[in-house]
């Protein structure tokens, strides 16, 4: 049972996103545009299109810095925001299942903690936790930046929040029919709630890498060397405070940035399918 | 409170306890070692003196450099966070309005009492690195303020002026004027009413200073500071500059989207080191002249670019000496870098840079020279308290040209604010 | 009792890794937080004790005020006009026609652009005196329109707009939740004779109050944290205009080196945001219907 518009309904549903779809990215086309323009005409001139095109803030800017370029930079983002995604999926579903759906003492108060950790701006926080990670002897490596989020720290409390959110929402006579049926709670977990969160989980999976693929200030703090350096702390070369920044080659650097999390967006978006219960199970 | 201290510290000296090892460990052998270089700048700077670094590990086998480099956003939040964290690197790139807080917790190592040979710089300049006496910081070169001019839309206004013979503030005024009178949606001049490089000159042209020459006080007067305000919003109101919204949206660093660039002014006040860059932003043929001040109490001044200090706590201080020194003086490390960081004190390596400038840059180094021989006495190392003042200087000036208080309680305010900031410290 | 221990027993083992965290990073950083709004602590040096002197200071600070304003504001403006608009286009997307994957996308990317210099650069661009903005509004016959971001008036709903331009998040949020609405429910009401938009009220939106809720939430302590867009957009003015209370804080902490003073102000927010989510919170026994517990059919 599939609720599918008749064609004049398709029609002006189709109208209605284009014009919304020209308005929300014309801004984009401006920073597009003016990656193929020459530093010379980017702010001396007015029009949209370049009068010359030219790739060469692509091939420029591709070289990076201190002799890794972006293909490096790339890689490294990469692997963070993998192992970002990871550490999200595993601490936002086990301890959002145990907030939603677990009785025991001190939830409320733990509950009201995590969200207060929310509250304090990260600025503030920073320089305890470098602390930290300096005496671990972890600073200029990964693991300041991908070890928090196995354990529920800097960006996965709203990941907790949103799993909690989303379990409540799930009907909670699957608990009862699983537990009549023998499940432990954490077979009740891995059978019944995993796999009706599938659209939490995406949601989870594409906020957790962009946000790490966008993150500039920790990376910056904990990222000494340049064979460690990632996109967004490459692009910040791009700029300089007397005025002498590569405004050309830091536009075609970002346009490149943002493909691979849109390339992810369309793959993942696909998968937001209803879950197995929710289609058929109440009535 | 006794209870809430003693939770931190358990709960910090969980993760004490967790770590396995401190700080990776330094060789410190009295002549080699690890140093950890770090600076700003852009992906150009970087790349050279990344070539400049492996020419030095080359000439000198017993010492390896780390480099660490960031673009200016960043720069200082990492390298505080580092210097709080216990981690502060050894070489280090300093900026004025920086210097002096760096001073101050004791981090810096004073160099005059190293093996850096001091008396190939020029000692005015040297100076600018002086807190309380003594050198924290050496400059990296110098730039000057220069009046950047388009000499075809003068021309084409009827009007000329002299690059080497210094005007009044008041023939300033009166040539912005007549621009914007001869050319149809031109202004004269770009409004500097908020910058403190050129309130520094204008105040210095009437004999006074910015700030005092221990850090702790104002020493320009309030008559001329409303005289200051007064001359800008004078100018703009009679269209020789633009409205306050477009100035407002000028701030500090953003040349890209000057008036010069934009054709809609053919003057405005910028670093002599932006003259390359600013005149491929607005794609034709700029100038460099004399800003307005007249020369008769000596109001020109260099401004040191960057510096470099080594920190106090280094375990190679001897292999960090080396660096610095090499950065400084060495033909090799010239030959890459050019004027990247700005126009060199020592004598010598300015001639090299010369012999190995382009056109644009040989422009900008006869202009430095010229500012070298006219200059007054140097500037003094930035308060602590200088990005604060320069922010209340960004934002009084703009309630002045929009009008939101007059140029005479605009004064006031800012000397209430400025005082008690300054005797804090 | 047996069963409740058990199930206290089995809780602790899912939290367990998320304690680790809390002991170790989060407790230690947060304490640490606060002890430092009680020192003199200018980032290099050691903190050293002040009592409530910060608190005191803050109190009668101008721009603490001016950003509190400025802050509130915000909030309070963008945070329901991103909730209304996301909420919308999740609806308009959530349907099975042909190319609304690609829709999906162009409406996230720029969600997915973030606030770099490089978008800073582009919306000053379209909002300036001569920008792209005004040009339409003169051809439709606005004679002298402001300067929007450099106009100390406008220049924060320039930012709001940009927030809003940035709805992404909430968009893919309420997608995730409308996917988990039940169809028997809509083949009920449509049953009952319910229209379209009969069910969008009696259907979607009370199954979605769980999702709502959250991005509420997370969208009213998110604004409180805003800082990147006055950071690099209008770098706080002007004259203040867009002096946001965590870009203050960060520049007081940074830049002016009163880590100190920053760690008072953010006590101070803390308390600000606390009484504005704990309300939320209040309020939400009354709307927010969740489908596995109590009053689901």
């Amino acid at each position: 049972m599939k609720r599918r518009p008749k064609p004049i309904k398709l029609l002006v549903i189709h109208v209605i996103m284009i014009i919304l779809s020209i308005i929300i990215i014309y801004p984009i086309l401006w920073m597009l545009f003016a990656s193929f323009k020459p530093m010379t005409e980017i702010f001396s001139s007015a029009s949209l299109l370049p009068k010359h095109w030219t790739l060469e803030h692509y091939t420029a800017g591709w070289q990076g810095v201190g002799g890794y370029t972006f293909t490096t930079f790339f890689r490294n983002s990469l692997i963070l925001s993998v192992l970002v995604v990871i550490g999200s999926l595993f601490i936002s579903t086990l301890t959002g299942f145990a907030f939603a759906r677990l009785k025991f003492k001190l939830r409320s108060l733990l509950f009201m903690f995590m969200l207060m950790t929310m509250m304090l701006p990260m600025q503030i926080t920073l320089i305890p936790q470098y602390i930290i990670f300096h005496k671990l002897g972890w600073v200029n490596t990964f693991l300041p930046l991908v070890v928090p989020s196995f354990v529920g720290v800097s960006i996965t409390p709203f990941f907790i929040f949103l799993m909690v959110q989303f379990v409540r929402g799930l009907p909670k006579e699957l608990d009862e029919a699983a537990t009549i049926d023998g499940c432990n709670t954490l077979q009740l977990f891995l059978r019944i709630i995993l796999p009706l969160s599938k659209p939490a989980l995406i949601t989870v999976s594409i906020f957790a890498f962009y946000w790490t693929w966008d993150d500039f200030f920790s990376q910056l703090i904990y990222l000494n060397n340049p064979d460690k350096f990632t996109v967004s702390t490459g692009l910040n070369m791009f700029l300089d405070n007397s005025g002498n920044s590569q405004w050309g080659d830091l536009f075609a650097m970002s346009i490149l940035s943002i493909l691979p999390v849109i390339i992810l967006f369309l793959f993942l978006q696909k998968h937001f399918v209803k879950g197995i219960a929710t289609t058929g199970m109440k009535g | 409170m006794k209870r809430l201290t003693t939770l931190i510290v358990s709960a910090l000296s969980v993760a004490l306890i967790l770590s396995a090892c401190g700080s990776k460990g330094t060789s410190s052998s009295s002549n080699g070692g690890n140093i950890q270089l770090m600076w700003w700048g852009t992906q150009d700077r970087t790349n050279m003196t990344t070539k400049v670094i492996k020419q030095f590990e080359k000439a000198n086998k017993e010492i390896k450099v780390t480099p660490q480099f960031t673009g200016w956003d960043g720069y200082w939040s990492k390298l505080s966070t580092q210097t709080g964290g216990g981690n502060i690197p050894d070489v280090i790139q300093m900026d004025k309005q920086y210097l002096r807080n760096y001073v101050k917790r004791g981090t810096l190592m004073d160099l005059s009492k190293t093996n850096i040979d001091l008396s190939v710089y020029d000692k005015s300049s040297l100076n600018t690195g002086k807190v309380d006496g003594k050198l924290y910081a050496i400059p990296t070169g110098v730039n000057a303020l220069a009046l950047f001019y388009d000499p075809s839309m003068l021309k084409k206004a009827g009007v000329s002026i002299d690059p080497n013979k210094p005007m009044s503030w008041d023939e300033y005024a009166s040539l912005a004027e007549t621009i914007t009178k001869k050319l149809p949606n031109t202004y004269g001049t770009q409004n500097f009413a908020g910058s403190i490089d050129d309130l520094e000159l204008y105040a210095r042209s009437k004999g006074e200073e910015f700030f005092s020459e221990d850090a702790k006080s104002l020493k320009i007067s309030k008559s001329t500071l409303t005289d200051w305000f007064n001359y800008w919003l004078k100018l703009q109101d009679e269209g020789a500059t633009p409205p306050a919204e477009y100035t407002a949206s000028l701030t500090d660093g953003d040349i890209e989207k000057s008036p010069i660039v934009k054709k809609d002014a053919p003057f405005g006040m910028f670093w002599s080191n932006q003259f390359g860059t600013m005149e491929q932003l607005a794609n034709r043929k700029l100038k460099l002249a004399l800003p307005p001040g007249g020369n008769e109490n000596k109001p020109y001044f260099l401004k040191p670019s960057m510096y470099w200090s080594i920190a106090k706590k280094t375990k190679s201080k001897k292999a960090s000496e080396k660096l610095v020194s090499y950065l400084l003086n060495s033909k090799d490390a010239v030959k890459v870098m050019g004027t990247d960081r700005g126009v060199s004190i020592n004598s010598s390596v300015r001639e090299a840079q010369q012999n190995n400038a382009n056109d644009t840059d040989k422009e900008v180094i006869s202009y430095v020279n010229n500012v070298t021989k006219l200059a007054g006495s140097a500037l003094p190392v930035d308060p602590t308290s200088a990005n604060n003042i320069i922010d209340l200087l960004t934002t009084t000036a703009q309630e002045v040209l929009f009008k939101k208080v007059t140029p005479e309680k605009a004064t006031d305010q800012f000397f209430t604010k400025a005082t008690s900031l300054l005797k804090k410290g | 009792m047996m069963r409740a221990m058990r199930q206290s027993l089995a809780a602790y083992g899912f939290l367990f890794p998320w304690l680790i965290g809390l002991l170790v990073l989060t407790l230690g950083s947060f304490m640490f937080s606060i002890y430092l709004a009680f020192t003199n602590y200018d980032l290099i040096s050691s903190p050293t004790w002040a009592g409530v002197s910060n608190f005191k200071s803050l109190f009668s600070d101008h721009l603490f005020y001016t950003s509190l304003k400025v802050t509130l504001l915000y909030v309070v403006v963008s945070v329901p006009l991103r909730l209304i608009f996301s909420l919308l286009v999740a609806a308009l997307l959530n349907q099975e026609i042909a190319g609304i994957g690609i829709y999906r996308v162009i409406f996230y990317i720029p969600s997915l652009i973030g606030t770099s210099v490089g978008v800073a650069i582009m919306w000053q661009n379209i909002f300036s005196r001569n920008g792209l903005f005004n040009l339409i509004l003169q051809s439709i016959g606005m004679a002298h329109p402001p300067a929007w971001v450099s106009d100390p008036q406008y220049a924060i709903y320039v930012l709001v707009l940009l927030s809003i331009w940035q709805f992404g998040s909430e968009m893919i949020i309420f997608l995730a939740g409308l996917k988990q609405i039940p169809d028997s429910l809509y083949e009920a009401a449509a049953i009952d004779g319910a229209n379209r938009l009969n069910q969008f009220f009696h259907v979607t939106l009370p199954m979605l109050t769980p999702m709502i809720f959250f991005n509420l939430v997370m969208g009213t302590i998110n604004a409180f944290m805003v800082f990147t867009q006055g950071f690099v957009i209008t770098h706080g003015g002007p004259i203040n205009s867009t002096m946001f209370y965590v870009l203050y804080l960060y520049k007081q902490g940074f830049e002016y080196f009163h880590m100190g003073y920053a760690a008072a102000m953010s006590i101070v927010l803390l308390v600000i945001v606390g009484v504005f989510a704990g309300f939320l919170f209040l309020t939400s026994k009354f709307w927010v219907h969740y489908e596995g517990e109590e009053g689901g059919k």
